[in-house]
């Protein structure tokens, strides 16, 4: 919640110590999103790592409006974006890890649906496949997804349930 | 009503297809360990001090302040550290144990058009203050859709080499902006610096210049450079005890503890227009239920010696002084707008709200050979510190992250909102990982079912027993008052402002009470709720809240004035439709939001962004653009000649985003008259009475502590009377009785549904709208 999220700020800009408690609160979806990027755990370590240097030393100057994390991907977003300069992108990582499941067969359909969407989702242009990731990599709210893309947040959710609902006409 | 998001289900394949492998748990430990150890290095340690020039000066002044000490006494010594605060407008408080520096001169950089000017520098013995203006920034600098630009991170490099992090600029979409950027202290003898602008915040990178060098040469500051004195308050000795349970009259003196939170006027700055005060709230004392966190407090109300409310505004906390570490210390700042009062004046705090994470042991039994897809039904209400949410079954199911074998998933219904719950297994069999509760929730602070869930390596088994925690809010109550003494002035005293009709004493009344609707009162009304597709979020009622229907979902709806149509805005787009309630027919009028039905029910205004207003027929027919010739208009209403329109326009420059003006619009002859002025916390929102003789509208009021104020007004502005006005809650979006004499208020409280609220603005009679929970949007015969 954001009024969680204020106390922490207050928090950690008052001293960096407790800065700790941010990370502990971010680091998961940051490192998805930042994995989804680079499509490698190595690479999405050192991200995350960057990342999270960069908003320590630069917290206190940090004005909380209402989103840290929209802040925090922002420097998430500029750190992958410093990577990419130097390294080719990788599509979306999707689908990359196996489900195991007791019904074999139940299996292979659900392996197959999870591949066909996956495949879609790869198909899409980067700015969409970033709303998604944003969405169910990283799982930020609609708010937070607004406040980081400066767009309004019934533009953000209209973007992506008509996204959604495009992959799912695809998939039907 | 549930929250569902359209597709449910599918969201959750999509998550399972863009599932990423888990985190190394080394990695997250390692990583926490060094930024610890990086943040225990930040920390003004005395080993690292004594190398830093401006801590040197700090320590010398201390010195000196010791030997003064002794030598003359602590009562002047207080006045001469009194003397090393300073407030500067736009930069606030500053430490003067160093001389004050600025900008030698501006600074201009134009490359491919975009012009970088620093303006205005302030340097103090703590802190730089920079101020940039950016112009020329193409729109298509700026990316479409989705895409992100470019961090616009600024650094200062000083002369010395040191490279001073942390500044920021952004666009923010603008032509033109100006940016405030703060750096740490630029030591005495480093009189020159480079600002180095990595790109222009939110535009695309290559878009425009990036890596831009500014060179900037800092001065001694003119010695008629404005430098307030800041007056900080002694703490005395003795203040009100500390009990929980205090019930006795205090004496009241700048600081006062209850229930263990001391609230302090610490100091205070005479400042152009008003005086701002500087005081904390320490929670040092205060005993919570569960391990937890301050998150806001009550709006602080100023009161005069005769009992009468001043206005008073808590400001931004832009330049509040964060370099004191305490963890259990709330700083706030407040101004008042006037320099004159009836002294004493009182500042009350009425509560403070911590977040705090109770836990409630809870036990299942899984049996001796659970199988996926099993269910266990559980029906029952937890309580977590007064906030109850009914745990309604859990279900084992395939995990959805691949490392994992099974979930636990707890489905649960929070009818309050905002509520969570983490679920975690107090004795896991297998490396275990509790995941907070998402999907179907769909999110944010709204009620609805809700979900939580566990992952087990394994099929879990057996009695398994699982705490069960959340975090909510808890409020501890107090009053908590504090005296000021303003110093003597020679300005007359202004008159105190009559009360709001609605004001938060009121609206608590009036929310406990069950009044009938005033006799004769009816009609029907349109109104939204917050629910999302595919569930409905329009409904026409009755006023008292019988003959309830769901119409369809959109937004910006209108009713028609026979009550038999409704235009809106599509759900999925920019499109404006017209909806008959009796036959489901729909009509298409164009792209376009926020219609307005003509007095006569014939046409329909509406904008159509980014170019402006149209009008059509309601059959669909005779689509025309409205040239108003005032850019970024909004639509306020009819007058009862069905020609004449009220909008307001936006004041000045595209920057000005709070300054608006009322105006209207003849269609027939073109001629556009100005009516008033206004300034608003958001886009102006207004309604015109059917009469035409008012206008009801949301402006600012100092004071108003960005809650927002309901107006009515004649339409030149004149007979303004303040009708809502809450602390904590916001009011807005008045709509007009068919017969002109009552408003109907919207109320939102945080975390609430919004609630109507009946006002009548000539004779403050207030009767809560108990029956319809949304906003209300039209109120026909």
């Amino acid at each position: 919640m954001t009024d969680d999220e204020t106390a922490l700020i207050a928090a950690a800009q008052r001293n960096p110590a407790d800065f700790a408690a941010l990370y502990d609160r971010f680091v998961q979806p940051v490192y998805r999103y930042l994995y989804s990027l680079a499509g490698n755990a190595d690479d999405a370590q050192d991200l995350t790592a960057q990342t999270f240097l960069a908003a320590l030393e630069t917290l206190s100057r940090y004005r909380h409006r209402g989103h840290f994390i929209a802040w925090l991907f922002r420097i998430a977003h500029s750190k992958a974006m410093d990577y990419f300069r130097h390294k080719p992108q990788v599509a979306l990582d999707t689908a990359g890890h196996q489900v195991e499941n007791a019904d074999p067969l139940a299996d292979i359909v659900y392996r197959e649906e999870i591949g066909r969407l996956a495949a879609l989702i790869r198909s899409l242009d980067d700015s969409q496949q970033e709303l998604i990731r944003l969405r169910y990599v990283a799982e930020l709210s609609f708010a937070e997804m607004a406040a980081l893309l400066g767009r309004r947040e019934d533009a953000v959710k209209k973007s992506l349930y008509r996204l959604l609902a495009r992959l799912k006409s695809q998939m039907e | 009503m549930s929250k569902t998001p359209p597709f449910p289900e599918f969201e959750e394949n999509v998550r399972a297809a863009l599932a990423t492998p888990p985190t190394d748990t080394k990695f997250v430990t390692n990583l926490r360990s060094k930024l610890i150890a990086k943040a225990h290095d930040m920390l003004p340690q005395t080993r690292h001090f004594l190398h830093r020039p401006a801590w040197r000066v700090a320590l010398t002044v201390l010195l000196v302040l010791l030997a003064s000490v002794l030598i003359i006494g602590p009562q002047r010594v207080l006045a001469q550290i009194r003397g090393l605060l300073g407030y500067i407008p736009g930069v606030g408080i500053v430490e003067q144990s160093a001389p004050l520096r600025v900008l030698a001169e501006p600074v201009t950089m134009t490359r491919e058009g975009v012009t970088l000017t620093v303006t205005e520098a302030v340097l103090s013995a703590d802190k730089t203050v920079i101020f940039v203006k950016i112009e020329g920034v193409p729109a298509d600098a700026y990316p479409e859709g989705e895409a992100m630009g470019c961090l616009g991170n600024v650094d200062l490099k000083l002369s010395n080499g040191t490279l001073l992090e942390g500044g920021y600029i952004s666009g923010g979409n603008w032509n033109s902006f100006e940016s405030r950027l703060e750096y740490g202290p630029v030591p005495a003898q480093v009189n020159d610096a480079v600002l180095l602008v990595a790109c222009i915040g939110g535009t695309m990178p290559g878009a425009l210049p990036e890596n831009w060098e500014i060179p900037l040469r800092f001065a001694p500051a003119p010695p008629d450079m404005t430098v307030a004195p800041v007056i900080e308050l002694s703490t005395p000795a003795a203040t009100n005890p500390p009990a929980a349970d205090v019930t006795s009259t205090p004496v009241l003196s700048n600081t006062m503890t209850r229930n263990g939170i001391t609230f302090t006027l610490e100091k205070f700055v005479e400042v152009e227009d008003g005086y701002q005060l500087y005081g904390s709230l320490d929670l040092s004392g205060a005993t919570l239920p569960a391990q937890g966190y301050f998150i806001t407090m009550a709006v602080i109300k100023m009161t005069d010696a005769n009992g009468n409310r001043i206005p008073f505004e808590a400001m931004q906390s832009e330049f509040q002084d964060n370099t004191v570490f305490d963890p259990n210390k709330v700083s706030w700042i407040y101004r008042t707008n006037q320099k004159a009062f009836t002294a004493p004046l009182t500042l009350t705090l009425s509560w403070v709200e911590m977040q705090i994470a109770p836990q409630v042991p809870f036990e299942l039994d899984l049996g001796p050979n659970p199988q996926i897809g099993q269910t266990w039904e559980i029906n029952r209400d937890l309580t977590f510190e007064r906030h109850t949410v009914r745990l309604l079954s859990a279900q084992l199911v395939k995990s959805d992250d691949p490392q994992w074998a099974s979930s636990l998933k707890f489905t649960y219904e929070d009818k309050e909102g905002g509520i969570f719950i983490n679920v975690m297994d107090d004795v896991p069999q297998k490396p275990l990982i509790g995941v907070r509760g998402g999907g179907g929730g769909g999110g944010g602070p709204l009620p609805g079912i809700k979900f939580a869930r566990m992952n087990y390596r394994e099929i879990p088994g057996g009695l398994r027993r699982i705490t069960i925690s959340t975090s909510v809010p808890y409020r501890i109550n107090g009053p908590w008052q504090v005296i000021w003494n303003p110093p003597s002035t020679t300005e007359s005293i202004p008159t105190s402002a009559p009360e709001a009709c609605l004001t938060s004493e009121k609206w608590e009344q009036v929310k406990g009470q069950h009044e009938a609707l005033p006799v004769g009162m009816g009609g029907k009304i349109l109104f939204t709720t917050d629910a999302m597709s595919p569930d409905m979020n329009v409904f026409i009622s009755n006023l008292d809240g019988s003959d309830l229907r769901g119409l369809f979902n959109g937004y910006y709806p209108a009713l028609s004035p026979d009550g038999m149509r409704v235009a809106y805005m599509l759900e999925t787009d920019v499109f404006v439709n017209i909806f008959d309630i009796n036959s489901g027919q729909i009509t298409s009028l164009g792209t376009g939001t926020e219609p307005l039905w003509s007095p006569d029910g014939l046409r329909i205004l509406f904008y159509s962004p980014p170019d402006g207003l149209y009008l059509a027929n309601a059959d669909g027919t005779g689509l025309q653009k409205i040239e108003t010739g005032s850019p970024r208009g909004n639509l306020i209403g009819w007058l009862p000649d069905n020609q004449t329109i009220v909008f307001s326009a936006q004041v000045g420059d595209i920057y000005n985003l709070y300054e608006h003006v009322f105006k209207t619009y003849n269609l027939q002859t073109g001629e556009t008259k100005s009516l008033f002025s206004i300034t608003t916390i958001k886009t102006p929102i207004g309604a015109i009475s059917p009469d035409g003789q008012w206008i009801a509208f949301n402006a600012r009021l100092f004071g108003d502590n960005l809650n927002g104020a309901v107006f009515i007004s004649r339409l030149d502005g004149s007979e303004r009377k303040l009708v809502a006005m809450l602390d904590n809650t916001l009011a807005f979006h008045p709509v007009w009785s068919p017969d002109g004499k009552w408003l109907i208020v919207n109320i939102v409280e945080p975390y609430k549904p919004t609630s109507p609220v009946l006002v009548n603005p000539f004779t403050c009679q207030v009767v809560r709208l108990e029956s319809v929970r949304g906003e209300v949007q039209s109120w026909r015969p």
